[in-house]
């Protein structure tokens, strides 16, 4: 039979999943990890999406922040700090620091604001990411687009 | 010149190029020349008719839909009465779609169990409705086949199964064992969105490919056009028992569909063989329908109160379709126009805008070492190349090459270049990353650990057990016709009562929808979509399989479209240092091992880079278990169009 910590985990990634601008939650911390986290879905609309991603970064001193987009066609993307999407290599070294903001123990990325996305293919795959000095902690979803006329 | 005419379909194209011979005529030129062939709606409408009205002559409901060449979904319809009302642990599994309710179907890997094989897991007892599983029926049927092959279902239950022929004992596995966990709803390769405003394939299927008689491929004029799948007997099955002709009530409807689109006879599975045996089309033919074609009720004059048009999730929105023209760029798939593949015919996929998807690039992982676009360029170049001068295994007319895609992945699993010959079946696409994914990830010193991570340690510790205590962490270089040997449910393949590989389940847990580990992989990602398609969940299946940990360069784990364990696949190596993995997937299983094999020699040659195939002191054919030893890559005796060159991969 399939495994129970599959299903558990399935139905846990349905709970965390949540329609709206910004992605916290109150019940459940959200935390990047070095193995990759995996982050509530989101679902914006199309034609004027915006979308926060807060975490909490415990003790730990981010030096540089990341944002990343994967699209269904195979495109890969970064935003810069100032909220442009340019392409990305794929290579770490290649990223850009977004400089999102730090506030007590929880950084908060910028994903969209105000953007037009209505030529764009779902779901696409947002990576947020932090930088220390000894590591890279990362966490990624799913973002679905709803199309409104 | 001779390559040029090892390229070209029918005699009467021969005849022109000869005639043209004293002017330059190019294979693009040639290949564009082509009628690209789709469906209309009216023909769409003219499918379905006939097939509600087999399924009236015969007094049954079906769930029936029509998909097109690249997985585009043009009609759900759902006759009332249709499949069953209660699933196989007697709860009402009925459901509203569109307004039409519609019953379920059961996953059983024994048509003569319909509420499941007790002991079997997996996915068996499970239930959809019944229109998810038409779906998956219409897109193998249509994914299988190509212009030189026309494949259904029973085609795929054949090729899927343990021994081959299904019960010849102590003969090994199906050519295409596991190929069911292809096209997953959860492959980042394969596109979410299916409607009018989104044609672009692959597209994914709802359950993998299937290989329950009923899913037919359409043609026109000799083109693959798409493909009807049909279920009416609320079992979602196979055909365990080749040594008989059924009357499958699936079948038959869906093959009243196809009255008028009929495969051309001289490509039908029955006229190819493998291994010496001959693959079945259908199990009965057109004689044995009960209703005329002729007669059917038009498709807009049918009562409601026989069915409707039936919205199912992103599949199809509720209103008929007609189909895309493959080698279109509205289609996803069209020829380069770029010459970074020399003279050879390449195809590529593209996006909603015509631009490519894959063009080849450097791997992700920042290393000295890592592939660089050049490179990947050269290898996917030497793959075509062998693939154009092979004789296909599973096409006709004889003398026909080989048609494929072909993959090349880093480490991470990142897709670094995607090629293919003009006529590969549709479902090599996603299969051809699947193997290189696959041999890139077995290969990789962090496997065990990442599938530990995954909570899939119990496979790590049955490798183990059998090649030793590091293995998957060690470095050891497995084909996927390695890993292949490692998945089957004997070990050795066939050998029936022998012990199973670590990778599968026991025999008496085993069936086609419960392999082991690659089912395992993907089992939560096919619940989460499942439970979407019923609306019991609002989120979807993430894009990107597995549970296993993340790479910050993909956002996905190294297998995001699930591991594939049929032959076809080798890593690719810079002298010692994996650096990705090569996979070939869409004519017979030892023409993709060679392709890719040979594909990566002859690249290393000609780059002098270092990249190149694994040493061969580091190759899982040096490893034994129980007392059998691992395969790496198994080429064709005589394989090539042109030369009479045997045995092609011996000493390499």
């Amino acid at each position: 039979m399939l495994k129970l910590t599959n299903i558990i985990a399935s139905l846990l990634f349905w709970l965390l999943s949540i329609t709206g601008a910004t992605i916290s939650s109150a019940s459940e911390k959200l935390e990047l990890v070095t193995w990759g986290s995996v982050l509530p879905n989101a679902t914006i609309d199309t034609k004027r999406a915006s979308l926060n991603v807060q975490v909490e970064i415990g003790d730990d001193v981010p030096l540089k922040t990341h944002i990343t987009a994967h699209t269904p066609t195979g495109n890969m993307l970064q935003r810069t700090n100032l909220g442009y999407w340019v392409p990305w290599s794929g290579k770490l070294d290649d990223l850009m620091n977004t400089f999102s903001p730090k506030s007590s123990n929880a950084i908060n990325f910028k994903i969209f604001k105000d953007d037009d996305l209505s030529e764009e293919l779902f779901p696409i795959k947002i990576m947020v990411a932090y930088r220390t000095v000894t590591e890279l902690k990362f966490g990624v979803f799913d973002l679905a687009g709803r199309r409104t006329p | 010149m001779r390559l040029l005419l090892l390229n070209l379909k029918n005699s009467c194209l021969r005849l022109l190029l000869l005639v043209a011979a004293t002017t330059t005529i190019s294979l693009v030129q040639i290949s564009t020349a082509w009628v690209q062939e789709s469906l209309s709606i009216n023909e769409v409408k003219r499918v379905l008719a006939q097939a509600i009205h087999e399924a009236r002559t015969r007094g049954v409901g079906a769930a029936i839909a029509v998909s097109d060449r690249t997985g585009n979904i043009l009609a759900v319809y759902n006759m009332i009465g249709a499949n069953r009302q209660f699933n196989a642990t007697g709860a009402d599994c009925t459901v509203g779609l569109s307004n039409v309710p519609v019953g379920c179907v059961v996953v059983t890997s024994d048509p003569k169990q319909p509420n499941g094989v007790p002991g079997k897991g997996g996915l068996e007892r499970l239930d959809v409705p019944g229109p998810v599983a038409a779906i998956a029926k219409a897109i193998t049927g249509a994914y299988l086949s190509s212009s030189g092959n026309a494949f259904t279902t029973r085609t795929a239950s054949q090729i899927v199964q343990e021994h081959f022929n299904p019960k010849e004992r102590f003969s090994p596995s199906g050519p295409l064992f596991g190929v069911q966990f292809s096209q997953l709803p959860c492959s980042d390769l394969v596109i979410a969105e299916n409607s009018s405003a989104v044609t672009i394939g692959p597209k994914r299927s709802p359950l993998g490919l299937a290989a329950d008689p009923g899913g037919i491929p359409l043609y026109k004029n000799n083109q693959v056009v798409g493909a009807i799948g049909v279920i009416s007997d609320g079992l979602y099955s196979l055909d365990p028992n080749i040594g008989d002709f059924d009357n499958d009530p699936d079948e038959l409807i869906a093959l009243a569909g196809t009255v008028g689109f009929e495969a051309p006879v001289d490509i039908r599975g029955n006229r190819i063989t493998v291994e010496g045996k001959t693959f079945r089309f259908t199990d009965r033919g057109y004689r044995a329908l009960r209703s005329k074609a002729s007669e059917a009720v038009p498709f807009d004059q049918l009562d409601r109160s026989v069915g409707g048009l039936t919205a199912i999730g992103t599949y199809f929105a509720g209103t008929i379709r007609s189909g895309t023209a493959f080698g279109t760029p509205a289609s996803g798939y069209r020829a380069n126009t770029t010459g970074e593949y020399g003279p050879l015919n390449a195809f590529i996929l593209v996006d909603g805008n015509n631009q490519p998807r894959f063009s080849p690039r450097d791997g992700t992982e920042g290393t000295p070492e890592a592939m660089t676009a050049n490179e990947v360029r050269t290898i996917i170049r030497n793959a075509l190349t062998i693939a154009f001068r092979a004789r296909g295994q599973i096409r006709r007319p004889l003398g026909d090459h080989a048609h494929v895609t072909v993959s090349v992945v880093d480490t991470n699993g990142a897709i670094v270049g995607l090629a293919r010959t003009p006529d590969g079946p549709v479902f090599g696409t996603d299969v051809s990353l699947q193997k290189a994914r696959t041999a890139a990830f077995f290969s990789n010193r962090h496997a065990g650990n990442e599938l530990i991570a995954g909570n899939l340690g119990n496979y790590v510790l049955q490798v183990r057990s059998v090649l030793g205590p590091t293995a998957l962490g060690d470095g050891i270089a497995f084909a996927d016709r390695s890993g292949g040997n490692l998945s089957r449910p004997y070990l050795p393949d066939g050998v029936t009562n022998a012990p199973p590989g670590p990778f599968s389940k026991p025999i008496a847990e085993w069936s086609i929808f419960n392999t082991g580990l690659q089912l395992d992989l993907v089992a939560a990602n096919l619940v989460a979509h499942r439970s979407f398609l019923l609306g019991l969940s609002s989120v979807d299946t993430a894009s990107g399989c597995t549970s296993l940990p993340l790479r910050p360069e993909t956002a996905k784990s190294r297998i995001p479209n699930g591991i594939q364990i049929f032959p076809g696949s080798v890593p690719i190596y810079r002298n010692n240092v994996l650096v990705g993995g090569l996979g070939v997937s869409g004519d017979g299983i030892d023409q993709d091992d060679m392709i890719s094999f040979l594909g990566l020699h002859n690249a290393g040659l000609e780059l002098a880079t270092g990249i190149g195939n694994a040493p061969r002191g580091i190759r899982a054919d040096l490893l034994f278990a129980n007392g059998t030893r691992l395969r790496y890559v198994s080429c064709p005796f005589a394989p090539f169009l042109d030369t009479a060159d045997q045995t092609p991969c011996s000493g390499k």
